[in-house]
């Protein structure tokens, strides 16, 4: 997938590229307007990353010019503005998805792999990691052609994992991805701890090999088996 | 009291007072003027019989109703004298009022007592007459005064009222252009000019706080969010000891914290900016009912026994934004603070919040609840937020709140 970057914070924007060329993603970084401006106009972009407090412009101008030329690429919005008039300003302008800094990469990853989901109704009708079978639009998992009975959480939670494979994901992220920004405010990691042992226990259960990893504490690491 | 019915009142309380004294002074001087004019006549009468008598001799002792004359054995009293009489009248068979004059006079040495008299029906009449006239115009003019002054008095201060409500609708940061009117009374045009400068240099302050704010929390946010992504991506290498996993865990867990702390913080701030100004009206039943479900399975994972008691369609006016986190906040605490298997209560009827549950005895006084950063553990994860966000709350949209623990029962009691 060919992304674009738009982020006038360096060292953020070379992790997040990092971070999505791992899976096999090719970024691209503007780290300005007049860059920006010049790449849509001569590339065609899968997804573009928006910040919207720029050096030389407005994030939210660079969206209208995508829009007004008819792109196809779908638009994150991403901006340390919490408020809910630049949400909604955002997506009003045509923007597909607003993420809030500081978020994890991790989520950010899930994002971009859901919304090329909806813009791609074609593709990704069937994703397979190891024996797992995922279904994302029936929201169905099948082991060895078995389904597997998970709650919605659960199935959250074991999308985030696989859209996050052989990386590690900290408590922190998984429970944001589930409680949206007010994860801290109930026993949330309690809650994940439960919930992954409960997912271990249903893959394996239906045959599977548990593809979760513990990792130092910290988090867990989904690994293909 | 308002300020028309208090000028009135006063305004009739000295017109009536200086009416009653001025009729006083005008009903005494008429009936004054009456008696001096009948007593002129018969002093008239009496002189001119007097004159009679000494020319012709005759004076019998006569007595009527108009007219007497008396024998005296000497002169005791020189002059006239007025005096009122009541006299029965047989035919009528009542009193009647009289005015008389008496005068003693020697006639050939003989001593007599004229007495004059004249009815006073006529002229009570009269004075009865020009009473009641008086009074009917008295309360006439009162009437016809009142009705005017009131209509003069609205005219007047009508662009004082329309100031009031303008100022009484204004809000600020509403960017809605406040315009005072025109007003031909000085005091009134100064008073809109002065507002309206006022009204101008606040809004002025609020947008550039605001702008501040917003600034920071940018600022702030951009360097945490390097740190963040940057130890995700460390996360991803594998070959870290174990003590380089607890460093890094650690600078990890303290980078969220302060991302959650600079949010909340510039939450509370923004709140109480009161720069989340704009009003709906929120059904909070249904905000209620969606947390409660989305929470069900923590609550059921911590054993918590949930009694939920919720009217429908409770609508209340409120910033939707806000309304939504007072509530989150709400519930929040109500569930990290409560033990397995304990209780949570949560009853919504006539607009009213009452959320009980579980928890550990307060050590201090519950009122401390409320200050920013207070926690009972000082060691655990929570920021100490949630209650200071539910108090800036509740303070910026006039909702009532008030925490207590009774019966081993954490109560949260919030009065829309």
């Amino acid at each position: 997938m060919k992304l674009l970057i738009i982020e006038d914070e360096t060292s953020l924007a070379e992790s997040i590229r990092q971070y999505l060329q791992e899976a096999g993603n090719v970024c691209e970084i503007a780290p300005n307007y007049n860059k920006a401006h010049l790449k849509i106009h001569i590339y065609d972009y899968d997804c573009i990353l928006v910040d919207i407090t720029l050096p030389g412009g407005s994030g939210l101008e660079l969206i209208n010019e995508l829009k007004k030329n008819h792109s196809e690429a779908g638009i994150i919005i991403i901006s340390a503005k919490d408020s809910l008039d630049d949400r909604i300003k955002g997506l009003e302008l045509g923007a597909d998805d607003y993420l809030i800094k500081p978020f994890h990469l991790s989520e950010l990853n899930v994002r971009i792999k859901s919304l090329m989901r909806r813009k791609q109704f074609s593709g990704n009708r069937k994703t397979q990691v190891g024996d797992l079978i995922i279904l994302p639009l029936q929201k169905k998992v099948l082991i060895n052609g078995d389904q597997v009975d998970l709650t919605a959480k659960e199935y959250d939670i074991l999308n985030y994992f696989i859209t996050n494979t052989n990386r590690v994901l900290t408590k922190e992220a998984i429970a944001e991805h589930v409680w949206g920004d007010h994860y801290d405010m109930v026993d949330s990691f309690d809650f994940i701890y439960v919930h992954i042992n409960n997912l271990r226990k249903k893959i394996q259960q239906a045959g599977g090999d548990d593809p979760i990893e513990t990792v130092y504490g910290m988090g867990y690491k989904f690994v293909e088996r | 009291m308002k300020l028309i019915n208090k000028t009135q009142r006063i305004y009739l309380g000295l017109i009536v007072i200086l009416l009653l004294v001025l009729s006083g002074i005008f009903l005494y001087a008429i009936s004054w003027s009456i008696q001096e004019n009948i007593d002129e006549a018969l002093h008239s009468e009496l002189k001119l019989r007097v004159e009679q008598y000494r020319q012709t001799d005759s004076l019998q002792p006569t007595s009527s109703i108009h007219f007497a004359v008396k024998r005296l054995p000497k002169i005791s009293r020189s002059g006239v004298t007025y005096s009122d009489t009541l006299l029965y009248n047989s035919v009528e068979q009542e009193n009647f009022r009289y005015r008389q004059i008496k005068k003693q006079i020697a006639v050939d040495g003989v001593f007599y007592q004229i007495t004059l008299r004249r009815s006073l029906v006529e002229s009570d009449d009269l004075f009865y007459t020009i009473l009641i006239t008086e009074l009917i115009f008295m309360v006439l003019l009162i009437a016809v005064l009142v009705v005017l002054n009131r209509k003069v008095l609205q005219r007047l201060w009508n662009p004082f009222y329309q100031t009031l409500n303008q100022i009484t609708h204004y809000r600020i940061g509403s960017s809605q252009p406040v315009n005072m009117g025109e007003t031909k009374i000085d005091e009134f045009q100064r008073l809109n000019n002065v507002l309206e400068e006022m009204i101008a240099q606040v809004e002025k302050e609020y947008k550039s706080l605001k702008r501040f704010t917003e600034n920071a929390s940018h600022e702030i946010q951009t360097p945490l969010s390097v740190i963040n992504s940057q130890i995700e991506v460390l996360l991803q290498q594998s070959d870290f000891t174990e003590r380089q996993w607890k460093s890094l865990q650690d600078i990890y867990r303290s980078a969220g914290r302060l991302s959650r702390l600079n949010r909340a913080l510039l939450l509370l701030t923004k709140i109480e900016n009161r720069q989340f100004t704009e009003h709906k009206q929120v059904d909070i039943s249904i905000v209620l009912n969606n947390f409660l479900d989305d929470y069900d399975e923590l609550i059921k994972q911590k054993n918590i026994t949930l009694t939920k008691t919720i009217e429908d369609k409770t609508i209340i006016t409120g910033n939707p934004e806000l309304v939504e986190l007072l509530l989150r906040n709400v519930l929040s605490n109500a569930l990290k603070h409560n033990m397995n298997g304990g209780r949570l209560d949560v009853c919504l009827l006539d607009d009213k919040l009452h959320a009980a549950n579980t928890g550990p005895e307060p050590k201090t006084d519950v009122s401390h609840y409320f200050e920013r950063f207070y926690k009972q553990d000082a060691s655990s994860a929570s920021l100490g937020l949630g209650l200071a966000i539910i108090k800036e709350i509740c303070e910026a949209s006039s909702f009532d709140y008030s925490y207590t623990f009774e019966n081993d029962l954490h109560v949260i009691e919030i009065m829309f």
